[in-house]
C-alpha cells in the first residue's frame, strides 16, 4: 500500500460500506493527536472519485475535530470491497480486540459482501472468537440488525453476548417500551428482568406489550416520588414475583417469621439459596469480645423462641410441605 | 416409535470396517447410502458447525469403536443422593427427539453412534464384574441412549442378555421407550434381568418425547415381556408440572398398575425434571413451543435447574398417593434427590448411595 497526505474534506464520511464502529468516545484521541500527532496512518481507498475509509473511522473524525487540513494516509489501491473490508479487519486486529457491537457489524458486512454463511463461520467466526456455528452466527446477525438506541444501551452498559442476545428476542415495539426500566439497572438485573419478563409471557400466553400495559407496572411507571432506579427495581421485582410464585412467598413469610420473632438487625440469618438445602447461615459482626458474648447470648435466646421453629420451616401455611 | 428407526445416511470410521457388527448393521441396511471415512473427529467437528446439529445427528449413523471405557458408575448429581448404579456406554445417542434429553447438552457427538468393538465390552465387563464380585451390581445400558431403540440393526440385546443371565451377582437393566422387544421376547427370562421402560403422562409423551411410542404402546410392550417371564421396571423420569398434571400422572400410574403385576415390578424410579443451565438455550432453540422451561426451576445444590423443592415434594407425594396400595410391594426411590425429600416422601432416609442399592437389590436377594 502507498502512502499519500489525503485532504481531510475529500473523504466521503457518509459512505460507512467499511465501517464497524459507531459507538465510541473521541476525546482521549482528539487529546493524543492534538499532542503527539497522528502515529498510526488510517486506511483509505478511492472508489469513483470518492476518497473511502477503510479503517480508523475514530482516527479520521478526531483530525477532522481538531480541523486538520490533510493527513497521512495508506491507501489500499485494489477494487475489490471485500479485500479492503477483510484488511481492515486484519489491520485492527494487530492492535486492538473487538468489542461485542463491533463483531456484530463486521460480521453483518461481511454477509452483505456477500461472503456465504459457512465461509464465515469457519473464516471469521474463529478470528473474532467466536464458537464457530451457524447459531452463533445467526445471534450475532440480529445483535447487528437492532436499533440504534438499543445498540447505545449495549455499548454505554457495556452488555454481555447473554443480554444482547435476549433483547434480540423482543420485538422492536416490545425493546422500545422496555429501554427506560433496562437503562437504569445493572447488568445481571437487566439480564434476569428480560429473562423472567419472556418467561412470563410465553408461560402465561400473554404479550409483553399487555404485560407492561398491566396496571401493577404502569402505577410503578407513573408513581412520581419514584427516580428512575427505585422504578425500574420495582419493575424487576414485580416481574421475578410474577415468575416465581411460590418461591416468592416462601421469601416473604420467612421475612415475615423473622418479623414475628424480633429479629435483630445486626445478625443476619439466611436459609440456604432457594431453600434447596436445610442449613441456615448466621452472621454477625463484633468488635470485642463483649459484643460477641451478647450476640450469642441473643442468638440463644432466639433459638429457645417457641416461635423459632416456624421460622426454620418457613413454609407457608397453604403449601403443603 | 412404532417404525423402527433407520437412519438416512451411514458413515463407517475406516477402522472399524472388519467388525461382524459392522458387517450386521451394513446388511440391514444395505438401501441407505454409506460412506468410509477417516477420521471420525473431523465429522463430529463438520456437524456441530450446522445449525442443528442434533436433528441432523439423528438422522446419521456413526460406526466407529470405543476408544475408552465401556462400563463406569453413573456420575450421578453432586449435593443428592445416587443408587450406586453403573452404566455401560455401548451406542450412543438416540433416534427419538425428547426436548428435555440431557444428551442434547452432554455429548459433543451429535450423531448415533454404534461402537462395534465389542470383544473389548465383554472383556472389561469381566474384570469388572470379578472386582466387584462381593455385592450385588446395578448396571443397564440406557444412559447415554435408549437401550432398545436401535436393536432390530444390532441385535445388541441379545447379546447383553446372553451375557448378564449366568450372572448371579448382577441385576442387568435395559430401559427404553420404545416397543423394540422382539429380541427380548426371543431371549430367555432370568431373575437378574431386568427390562425397564421410561413413563410418562400421556399429554407429556405426545408433546415432548417426539419419536417415542404413545404410553399405552410402551405398557403393552411391557405386559408382553412381563407374559415373556421377565420382570420389569418403570422410570417416571423427568416427571413434569404442567396444568393438569396431577390427572395426567394418576392416569399413568392406574393404567400401569391394571397393566402390569405388582410383584413383577423390579423398582420404580421417580425424578422430577432437572438439567444443567446450558441445555435451556438448546431446548428454547430446538422446542420453542415447549413450556417445560416456564415452570418455577431454580439452581440445585449441583447447579441445575430443577424445581424448586416444595414443589417437588408435592409431585412426589403425589405419587405415592396414586401408587396407593402397590407401593408396599414395589421399590420406590428417587433419582437424585436429597435426603430430606426421601424423608418427606418415603419416610425414609438413606445414609448414601450403597444403602440405596441395597433397598433396591433386596428382592433380588430374597428371591434367589
Ligand atoms: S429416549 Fe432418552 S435418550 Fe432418547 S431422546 Fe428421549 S431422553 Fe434422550
Amino acid at each position: 500500500m502507498k502512502s499519500e497526505n489525503i485532504k481531510l474534506d475529500i473523504i466521503n464520511i457518509k459512505d460507512e460500506r467499511f465501517r464497524i464502529s459507531y459507538y465510541f468516545d473521541l476525546f482521549a484521541l482528539i487529546r493524543s493527536i492534538a499532542e503527539i500527532g497522528l502515529i498510526h496512518p488510517p486506511v483509505v481507498t478511492h472508489r469513483k472519485g470518492n476518497v473511502l475509509i477503510v479503517t480508523g473511522w475514530k482516527r479520521v473524525l478526531a483530525c477532522q475535530s481538531l480541523s486538520l487540513p490533510s493527513i497521512p494516509c495508506f491507501v489500499f489501491e485494489g477494487q475489490d470491497d471485500l479485500e479492503a473490508f477483510r484488511l481492515g479487519l486484519q489491520e485492527n486486529l494487530t492492535f486492538r480486540t473487538f468489542t461485542l457491537l463491533e463483531k456484530a457489524e463486521i460480521l453483518s458486512r461481511l454477509i452483505q459482501l456477500g461472503v456465504t454463511e459457512n465461509d464465515v463461520v469457519k473464516g471469521e467466526l474463529s478470528l473474532l472468537e467466536i464458537p464457530q456455528t451457524l447459531n452463533h452466527l445467526d445471534i450475532y446477525l440480529d445483535i447487528a440488525a437492532l436499533e440504534p438506541e438499543i445498540k447505545a444501551i449495549i455499548h454505554s452498559k457495556n452488555m454481555t453476548y447473554p443480554v444482547a442476545q435476549l433483547l434480540t428476542e423482543y420485538s422492536e415495539e416490545e425493546r422500545r417500551l422496555l429501554l427506560s426500566s433496562l437503562h437504569p439497572l445493572g447488568q445481571n438485573k437487566q439480564k434476569e428482568l428480560l429473562q423472567n419478563l419472556l418467561e412470563v409471557s410465553k408461560r402465561d400466553h400473554i404479550p409483553v406489550q399487555d404485560i407492561l400495559a398491566g396496571e401493577d407496572i404502569q402505577r410503578i411507571i407513573s408513581a412520581e416520588n419514584l427516580s428512575p432506579l427505585q422504578k425500574a427495581e420495582e419493575i424487576r421485582n414485580l416481574i421475578q414475583r410474577k415468575r416465581y410464585p411460590t418461591l416468592s412467598t416462601w421469601k416473604d413469610t420467612f421475612k415475615s417469621q423473622k418479623k414475628d420473632l424480633e429479629w435483630p438487625d445486626d445478625i443476619k440469618i439466611e436459609p440456604s439459596p432457594f431453600f434447596e438445602g436445610e442449613e441456615y447461615t448466621v452472621q454477625f459482626t463484633f468488635k470485642n469480645s463483649d459484643e460477641y458474648k451478647k450476640k450469642l447470648i441473643k442468638l440463644n435466646e432466639l433459638v429457645s423462641h417457641k416461635k423459632i421453629s416456624r421460622l426454620l420451616k418457613s413454609s407457608p401455611k397453604k403449601n403443603n410441605e | 416409535m412404532s417404525n423402527p428407526y433407520f437412519p438416512k445416511q451411514i458413515f463407517i470410521d475406516k477402522k472399524s470396517l472388519h467388525f461382524p457388527l459392522t458387517e450386521k448393521i451394513l446388511e440391514r441396511t444395505s438401501h441407505i447410502p454409506t460412506e468410509i471415512i477417516e477420521n471420525a473427529q473431523d465429522l463430529i467437528s463438520d456437524f456441530g458447525a450446522k445449525r442443528d446439529p442434533l436433528l441432523l445427528g439423528k438422522q446419521t449413523l456413526l460406526i466407529t469403536q470405543q476408544r475408552g471405557v465401556f462400563v463406569k458408575p453413573c456420575p450421578c448429581t453432586p449435593g443428592y443422593i445416587g443408587c450406586n448404579y453403573f452404566i455401560i456406554n455401548t451406542d450412543l445417542n438416540c433416534p427419538l427427539d425428547c426436548t428435555y434429553c440431557i444428551l442434547q447438552n452432554y455429548l459433543d457427538n451429535p450423531l448415533i453412534t454404534v461402537h462395534v468393538n465389542t470383544e473389548n465390552l465383554w472383556h472389561q465387563m469381566d474384570l469388572f464384574l470379578s472386582r466387584h464380585r462381593h455385592h450385588i451390581i446395578r448396571i443397564g445400558t440406557g444412559e447415554l441412549g435408549d437401550s432398545l431403540v436401535l436393536d432390530h440393526l444390532t441385535d445388541r440385546s441379545k447379546e447383553m442378555l446372553g451375557y448378564f443371565k449366568e450372572k448371579k451377582n448382577v441385576l442387568f437393566e435395559l430401559k427404553t421407550k420404545t416397543t423394540n422387544i422382539a429380541n427380548v421376547l426371543e431371549s430367555p427370562p432370568s431373575e437378574t434381568i431386568i427390562i425397564a421402560w421410561s413413563l410418562n403422562s400421556a399429554r407429556i409423551a405426545q408433546e415432548e418425547e417426539r419419536g417415542a411410542p404413545s404410553v399405552a404402546e410402551r405398557l403393552e410392550a411391557a405386559h408382553s415381556v412381563m407374559k415373556r417371564g421377565y420382570r420389569v421396571a418403570f422410570h417416571f423420569d423427568p416427571i413434569i408440572r404442567y396444568p393438569g398434571w396431577e390427572e395426567g400422572y394418576a392416569e399413568v400410574v392406574d393404567q400401569m398398575l391394571t397393566k402390569i403385576e405388582t410383584q413383577k415390578i423390579a423398582w420404580i424410579s421417580l425424578g422430577s425434571l432437572r438439567f444443567p443451565p446450558p441445555l435451556k438455550e438448546v431446548i428454547l432453540k430446538r422446542f420453542p413451543q415447549s413450556r417445560i422451561l416456564y415452570e418455577e426451576l431454580i439452581r440445585g445444590k449441583d447447579g441445575k435447574f430443577r424445581y424448586f423443592k416444595p414443589l417437588r415434594i408435592e409431585l412426589y407425594r403425589n405419587f405415592v398417593k396414586f401408587l396407593g396400595k402397590a407401593i408396599r410391594d414395589i421399590p420406590v426411590y428417587f433419582c437424585m434427590e436429597s435426603g430430606d425429600v426421601w424423608k418427606k416422601v418415603l419416610k425414609k432416609e438413606p445414609k448414601g448411595k450403597e444403602e440405596v442399592e441395597t433397598y433396591l437389590s433386596l428382592p433380588f436377594g430374597d428371591s434367589r
